[in-house]
């Protein structure tokens, strides 16, 4: 089983309608893709925000005396990116779908707090242990503030 | 989903009582953490005088089914439903699941004997300095011999 983490979790958010509402299909993995325009045109360019990030940080896992037993703790950062006027409240609300999302499933377990298939791994548990708050001033006269929320999950799954 | 007979982690264990005694499991609420009794097997001694090998020989004892005890964030509907089993003393069965099955409800059940009770209940430490919820915490006395049935 080839499992990686954030390659699920990914899929696991573009699934849920409700974040997908927000953001679209903008769920990236480490860093979002680089805009092929210059900035002043990308403010009325088709749009990049609100938008996820998602990031492994550390991953350590479980041995026994005769190896690895498959169990990881992923600690995951799930970054929420808004920009604008309106960008504190999108990511206020992209962090809140983000906590709630049930990847696709109405009736699934919420993503904090979460048990049971992510993609192609059994997920033990996924809490969300951090929630951090920064912007990102603007450089240029004619560029606008990003808000960003960083979301710290622990997820602990077997691969 | 947990991952069949593999070690599993405590999230989603369950200690639960028999609220009818006809098998109707309820989860305790607010449990913050419990610790499954430490069961025991005692030492009886069959040494004799005239063997010939001088070390102490040894054949098992009474069983001891041991105490289980549990730690719950005080909520009074959770609270209420523990003082009642305290204060009437009142036998039940509790067991302990964990979450080792296909599904969190499918996993190993440890059973407590027939006729488990409450033998210690009270809150922690009421604080100014605190931020904590307020916890309680107590001790279930375990009878007779308890059952254990591995995860479907």
């Amino acid at each position: 089983m080839a499992s990686d983490i954030e390659v699920n979790l990914i899929g696991y958010l573009k699934a849920d309608p409700a974040l997908g509402a927000l953001v679209a299909s903008r769920v990236y993995s480490e860093f979002a893709p680089q805009p092929a325009t210059a900035p002043t045109a990308l403010q009325t360019a088709a749009p990049l925000y609100p938008r996820v990030v998602v990031q492994v940080v550390s991953s350590p896992q479980e041995y026994h005396l005769g190896g690895p037993i498959g169990m990881v703790h992923a600690r995951v950062q799930v970054s929420c990116l808004g920009r604008g006027p309106n960008g504190k409240a999108d990511a206020v609300a992209v962090a809140l779908a983000v906590k709630n999302s049930q990847g696709g499933n109405p009736t699934g377990p919420k993503l904090d707090g979460y048990h049971g298939t992510m993609g192609d791994m059994n997920v033990q548990k996924a809490a969300l242990t951090d929630r951090r708050r920064s912007v990102e001033g603007p450089t240029h006269a004619d560029e606008l503030p990003v808000r960003r929320i960083d979301l710290d999950f622990e997820i602990t799954y077997y691969e | 989903m947990a991952a069949p007979n593999l070690p599993v982690i405590s999230y989603l264990g369950t200690l639960q009582v028999d609220t009818t005694g006809s098998g109707a499991w309820a989860d305790i609420g607010q449990v913050q953490k419990f610790k499954p009794p430490q069961m025991k097997v005692g030492d009886s001694q069959n040494t004799y005088l005239q063997q010939s090998a001088p070390w102490r020989t040894y054949q098992p004892g009474w069983g001891e089914p041991g105490e289980a005890t549990f730690t719950i964030m005080m909520r009074q509907s959770d609270y209420n439903t523990l003082f009642g089993y305290f204060t009437n003393r009142t036998s039940k069965n509790f067991r302990i699941r964990y979450n080792d099955g296909s599904t969190p409800s499918s996993g190993s059940v440890l059973t407590f004997g027939s006729a488990a009770y409450i033998n210690e209940l009270g809150d922690d430490e009421v604080s100014r300095d605190s931020e904590l919820p307020i916890m309680t915490s107590g001790k279930i006395k375990v009878s007779g011999l308890p059952t254990y049935a591995p995860a479907t």
